[in-house]
C-alpha cells in the first residue's frame, strides 16, 4: 500500500470499526467478520477499512492458501498498525470525554492531555 | 482463486456473485479485481460453514452481497437508508442532465438549421467547386462550434465521472431527446421520410453506437490517453453517422426503390452538394409527397438521410468532445508498461510440432492429388502458410517473422513448380513432406538461433525503463501493430495481384499476410500459449479456406477477418471480456474488403451502382478506400486506432493476481 495519505474523518461508523479491531490489535480480522461484530452493512464496512488503509491505520494481509487446493479464494485479513491503534485509543478518549462534558460530568483534564499526546 | 473464480452458481447463489460484480465494477479501477477477489472469498467462506443451514448460508451471502450493492463504494460509508429529502436531492443532477440535454440538442438542431439555410444562399452565388468547397468549410465550421463548446462546457462545469455507465447514461439521454427533437417537433414533415419508422431505428442506432463510443472514450480518457480517446472518438462520430443514415433511410430506400447495398455510403454522398450523387436509378416521381414529383429518387433519399442525420453528427461531435475533455480532467495517472521477462516460448513444442506436420501433409497431399485450378490453389498455399507458422511459432521473434516468409516463398515456389509438371502419385507426396519437412526444420532453427539473440536482449533490458525505444514493451507494441495491420491490409493486397491467375496470387499474398499477422502476434506475445489456442490457429484458417471454397464471389471477405481470428487466438489473453476488441477490429477488417468485392462484381445492377458510387464519391476523396492503396493506408489508421485499444488490456497477457502488499 502506498503512503498513508490523509487523516481519516472519524465518525460512528469508522469508530465501531476500529473498537472492534481494538478489542485485540494484534489480531487479524476477515470483513465478515467486522461485519457481524460491527452491526455495519458490508458496502459500509469496506469504504470504511480501505479509507483506515490509505491512512496507515490499517494494515492488510491477503491469505496465504492455495486457492486450488482450498477450493475457495484467499480472504483478506486486517489488524491495526502500532499507529492506527494509538490514534484509535486517542480519538475514543477525547469522544469519551465530549460524552462525559456533554452528560454534565467535570472534564478529566489529564485524561483529555494524555489522549492528545498519546 | 481462478478455480473459485470460474465456479457458477443458480438461484439466490447466482444472484449474490452477480450483485459482488456490480459492486466491484463500482470502485477505482484498480481496486475492482481485488474487491471483488475479497468478497468472493467472504461469500465462498459463508457458504462452506456447514454449521449452518444451507437456507441460513444464503440468506447471510445474499444479505452480504446486497449490502455490498446497496451502499459499497469508496466515499459512501456514510451513507444511510435515504429520507425522502435525500432521494428527492438526488434529482437535481438528472434533472440538469436532462437540461444540458435538451439544450445540446436545440443547439444542434439551430446549427444544422442555420447551415441549411446558408446552403441555399450559397447555391445562389457560387456553383460548381467554389460552392462545394465553401459548403465543405461550412460543415467543418459547424463541427468545430460543437466541438469547441463541448470542449468549453466540460472544462467550466463538468462533475467527477460517476459510475461506468455514465457514457450509455449520456448516449440514451441524448438519444431520447434527439427522437423527441426529429419527431415530435417535425410534425409536418420537412422531408418526405422523417416518420417514425424513419426516425426511429435512425435515433435508435445513433444511440447505441454513440453509448458504445462514449464508453471506449471514457475509458481510454481515465486511463490518461486521451489522444487515443479523440481518434475512437472522431471514428465514433462517423461511423454513428453512418450508421443512423443506413438505418433511418431503409424505409425511404424501400418505397424509392434504391437498392440497400450502397447504405453504407449515404452518409458521405449526403454531404456532398446535391446534384454531384447519382445512386445511378432513372427519374421517378415520389409518392411520398406531391411536392417532390419528378425529383431524383437519389437526391430525395440523400437529402432525407441529410436531414436527419445533420443534428445526430452535430450533437455526437459535441457528445465526444465533453466526454474527451470531462474525462482528461479527471484522468489519474497513467498505469506502468508491464515488465517483461522472457516471451520465447509460446507452447509446447509436441502441439507446434504436430500442427506443422500435419499441415505439410495436407499441402502434400493437395498438391500430388491433380487438384491444379484455383480452389486446390487456396487449399494448398493455405496448407504451406500454416505449416510454416506452426514450425516458426516455437520460437516466436523478430526473426520467426522473416524465416516464415523465407520458408514460405520455398514452398510456395515448390508448390508451383509441382503444379506446372503436374505430377501425381505417392512417391511425390513422400518426397514433398521430406522437402517442406526440410524446409521447416531449417525455418525452425534460423527462428531459433536468431531468436535467441533477441531473447537475450530482452532480458537484459527488463530491469530498465521498459518505455523506451527498443525495450521489450515498446517492441512488443511493434509487432503486435505489425501483426495488426498485416491482418488489416489482406484486402488491399488482393487487387495488386496481376490479372493472369489472379487468383492464385491472391492466395499467395493473402497466405503471406496471414502468416505474417500471426507471427508477428506470436512475437509479441509475452507468456505461453495454450495448446488448444494453438491447435485454434491452425484449425482457423484452415476451415476458413474451406468456407471460402463454397462461398465463392465473397472470398474477399474472409482474408481479413480469419487474419483477425488468428491474430486474437494468437494474442488470446484468456479473458473473455476483452473479445469484444478483437470482433470490433474483425469487423473493420470485414468492412475494408466490402468496397473491392462490391467494385470486383461482374454483373447485376449492382456493380453499376458501386462504380458510380466509388466515381461520385471519388471527387471528395470517399473513393480512394476502393483501391489496394487506399485500402492499405485505411488499414494502417484502423491499426493505430486498434493498437491504442489493445494497449490497455491485451499487451497483459497474464493477469495479475489481485495482491495488495500490507501497509
Amino acid at each position: 500500500m502506498a503512503e498513508p495519505t490523509t487523516q481519516p474523518r472519524v465518525t460512528t461508523s469508522v469508530l465501531k470499526v476500529v473498537s472492534a479491531l481494538l478489542a485485540d490489535p494484534s489480531a487479524e480480522r476477515y470483513g465478515l467478520d467486522l461485519v457481524h461484530e460491527t452491526g455495519l452493512a458490508s458496502g459500509t464496512l469496506y469504504p470504511i477499512l480501505l479509507r483506515l488503509e490509505r491512512a496507515g491505520w490499517v494494515a492488510t494481509r491477503w491469505e496465504d492458501i492455495d486457492p486450488v487446493a482450498e477450493g475457495r479464494p484467499s480472504r483478506r485479513y486486517y489488524r491495526l498498525t502500532q499507529r492506527g491503534a494509538a490514534e484509535a485509543r486517542r480519538e475514543i478518549a477525547m469522544l469519551r470525554q465530549h460524552f462525559a462534558r456533554a452528560a454534565g460530568e467535570p472534564p478529566a483534564r489529564a485524561a483529555v492531555r494524555r489522549a492528545r499526546h498519546a | 482463486m481462478n478455480a473459485a473464480r470460474g465456479a457458477r452458481f443458480g438461484g439466490v447463489d447466482g444472484f449474490a456473485d452477480a450483485c459482488v460484480r456490480l459492486a466491484a465494477r463500482r470502485w477505482p479501477p484498480d481496486l475492482v479485481d481485488a474487491m471483488a477477489e475479497e468478497w468472493r472469498a467472504e461469500l465462498a467462506a459463508v457458504r462452506a460453514d456447514t454449521s449452518l443451514p444451507k437456507p441460513v448460508r444464503s440468506w447471510r451471502a445474499l444479505a452480504f452481497a446486497i449490502g455490498l450493492v446497496r451502499f459499497g463504494s469508496v466515499g459512501s460509508e456514510e451513507s444511510t437508508w435515504d429520507s425522502w429529502r435525500s432521494r428527492a436531492a438526488r434529482f437535481g443532477p438528472a434533472v440538469a442532465g436532462l437540461a444540458g440535454a435538451v439544450g445540446v440538442v436545440a443547439l444542434s438542431g439551430a446549427l444544422f438549421g442555420a447551415l441549411h439555410d446558408a446552403y441555399h444562399r450559397l447555391e445562389r452565388v457560387a456553383t460548381g467547386a467554389t460552392g462545394a468547397a465553401l459548403e465543405a468549410a461550412l460543415v467543418l465550421l459547424a463541427v468545430a462550434m460543437m466541438a469547441a463548446t463541448g470542449l468549453t462546457t466540460a472544462r467550466r462545469w463538468s462533475r467527477q465521472p460517476a459510475g461506468a455507465y455514465a457514457g450509455i447514461r449520456a448516449a440514451t439521454v441524448l438519444g431520447f431527446v434527439m427522437f423527441l427533437f426529429l419527431w415530435i417537433g417535425n410534425r409536418v414533415a420537412v422531408m418526405p421520410f422523417m416518420g417514425w419508422r424513419d426516425v426511429g431505428p435512425a435515433v435508435a442506432a445513433w444511440t447505441v453506437s454513440m453509448a458504445m463510443t462514449l464508453t471506449a472514450v471514457r475509458r481510454l480518457g481515465r486511463s490518461g490517453r486521451r489522444g487515443a480517446a479523440s481518434v475512437v472518438g472522431a471514428f465514433g462520430v462517423i461511423g454513428s453517422a453512418d450508421v443512423a443514415a443506413a438505418v433511418g433511410s431503409l424505409h425511404a430506400a424501400a418505397t424509392l426503390g434504391v437498392a440497400t447495398v450502397s447504405a453504407p455510403a449515404w452518409f458521405p454522398l449526403a454531404l456532398l452538394p446535391a446534384g454531384i450523387a447519382d445512386l445511378g436509378l432513372s427519374v421517378k416521381p415520389v409518392a411520398a409527397s406531391a411536392s417532390h414529383a419528378g425529383a431524383q429518387a437519389s437526391a430525395v433519399l440523400l437529402g432525407n438521410a441529410s436531414a436527419m442525420v445533420g443534428p445526430l453528427l452535430l450533437c455526437a461531435v459535441f457528445a465526444v468532445a465533453y466526454t474527451v475533455a470531462a474525462d482528461g480532467v479527471h484522468a489519474p495517472a497513467r498505469r506502468p508498461a508491464p515488465v517483461v521477462v522472457d516471451r520465447r516460448h509460446v507452447g509446447a513444442f509436441a502441439t507446434w510440432a504436430a500442427c506443422g506436420l500435419a499441415s505439410i501433409a495436407t499441402w502434400a497431399v493437395l498438391a500430388s492429388s491433380g487438384r491444379h485450378d484455383d480452389a486446390g490453389s487456396a487449399l494448398r498455399v493455405t496448407a504451406i502458410a500454416v505449416a510454416v507458422a506452426a514450425f516458426v511459432a516455437l520460437r516466436a521473434s523478430a526473426a520467426a517473422s522473416v524465416a516464415g516468409i523465407g520458408a514460405f516463398a520455398t514452398l510456395v515456389a515448390l508448390d508451383r513448380a509441382v503444379d506446372a509438371t503436374q505430377r501425381q502419385g505417392l512417391a511425390v507426396t513422400v518426397a514433398l513432406v521430406a522437402v517442406a519437412g526440410l524446409v521447416g526444420y531449417v525455418a525452425w532453427l534460423a527462428a531459433d538461433r536468431l531468436g535467441a539473440v533477441g531473447a537475450r536482449a530482452d532480458v537484459k533490458s527488463t530491469d530498465a525503463s521498459p518505455r523506451r525505444v527498443g525495450s521489450p514493451g515498446v517492441r512488443s507494441q511493434v509487432w503486435l501493430a505489425v501483426a495488426i495491420v498485416a491482418a488489416l491490409a489482406t484486402p488491399g493486397v488482393s487487387p495488386a495481384v496481376p490479372s493472369d491467375r489472379a487468383e492464385t496470387a491472391t492466395y499467395v499474398l493473402t497466405g503471406l499476410a496471414w502468416l505474417t499477422a500471426v507471427t508477428a502476434a506470436l512475437a509479441s506475445r509475452e507468456s505461453a500459449l495454450r495448446s488448444v489456442v494453438a491447435i485454434t490457429l491452425i484449425a482457423v484458417p484452415l476451415a476458413g479456406a474451406l468456407a471460402a471454397l463454397r462461398l465463392g464471389g465473397t472470398l474477399l471477405y474472409l482474408p481479413a477477418p480469419l487474419a483477425v481470428a488468428a491474430l486474437a487466438a494468437a494474442r488470446w489473453d484468456g479473458r473473455w471480456r476483452h473479445a469484444y476488441r478483437w470482433l470490433v477490429l474483425g469487423v473493420s477488417a470485414t468492412a475494408l474488403g466490402v468496397p473491392l468485392a462490391l467494385a470486383r462484381d461482374g454483373s447485376g445492377d449492382a456493380v453499376g451502382m458501386a462504380d458510380r458510387i466509388v466515381n461520385n464519391s471519388a471527387v471528395f476523396g470517399f473513393g480512394f478506400v476502393a483501391t489496394a492503396a487506399g485500402q492499405i493506408a485505411l488499414a494502417v489508421a484502423l491499426g493505430i486506432v486498434a493498437m491504442r485499444l489493445q494497449r490497455g488490456g491485451l499487451l497483459r497477457d497474464t493477469p495479475h493476481p489481485p495482491r495488495l502488499a500490507a501497509a
